[in-house]
């Protein structure tokens, strides 16, 4: 089990980094990076290694922490989609590097169309309807296609 | 699935597998041209093209009709006097 100084020193550029991705303010981000680290230091004595990582464990209470953000300053319609704290309970069994590894395998299998909607949609976050602007697609084909590409993925993951 | 594709996305954003930035990189290069800050040259072409060049057009009227008039010892429009009607 790392210290909690080996936890700063090899997780505090990841949770600022993420964070930094979902807030605008440099400010802010500093302050909820702070935040996560107390969380964590207070919290450690709670962490079972055979429940999850501790990449996920952190990754957890960081995107929680950045999403109570969202809530105490009453921007609720600008949490993130892909933030959406749903998915809590799965990302212990699906949270890591081998996930991730399966998951850019099945993307290297679907046509570049349907790979590119996939990356826009949940990695940049864009609607269908941007989506559908900058691929020069009407948005009933980038509708399907997206459906297209979600059943291609849900057989391969 | 949804919410899947969109944790894993999310958590990629955390903990960064290499195989996976390398697609969403090679995506990002294919829809990059959002937003592209002009190079000098393509700012040039844009002049050449004209409002700019148009106003500097209408300028250097403003200043041939201003000489013509100093020479003739008149002020300009603007109020400032001419050199020829100072001496």
């Amino acid at each position: 089990m790392l210290t909690k100084e080996e936890i700063y020193t090899q997780y505090r550029d990841k949770v600022f980094g993420y964070v930094r991705n979902h807030v605008n303010s440099p400010e802010d981000a500093e302050d909820i990076t702070s935040d996560i680290f107390v969380k964590i230091y207070s919290k450690l004595d709670t962490y079972d290694e055979s429940k999850a990582s501790l990449s996920t464990w952190i990754y957890s209470m960081t995107s929680n922490t950045v999403i109570d953000f969202y809530r105490t300053n009453h921007v609720h319609s600008e949490i993130p989609e892909d933030l959406s704290d749903e998915g809590s309970t799965i990302e212990d069994e699906i949270l890591n590097n081998e996930s991730l590894e399966l998951l850019a395998d099945a993307l290297s299998k679907l046509p570049q169309e349907l790979m590119d909607i996939i990356v826009l949609r949940y990695y940049k976050g864009l609607t269908l309807q941007d989506i559908a602007v900058k691929m020069n697609l009407s948005y009933g084909v980038a509708k399907l296609r997206h459906r297209e590409a979600l059943g291609k993925l849900r057989e391969m993951l | 699935m949804e919410n899947k594709l969109a944790r894993l996305f999310d958590y990629q954003k955390f903990s960064p597998n290499d195989k996976l930035a390398s697609i969403i990189a090679d995506v990002e290069s294919r829809y990059q041209t959002d937003i592209e800050v002009l190079s000098d040259d393509e700012l040039g072409m844009l002049n050449a093209a004209g409002s700019v060049d148009a106003l500097m057009k209408r300028t250097a009227e403003k200043d041939s009709k201003n000489a013509i008039r100093s020479k003739n010892g008149v002020a300009s429009k603007n109020g400032v006097q001419s050199k020829n009607s100072l001496t």
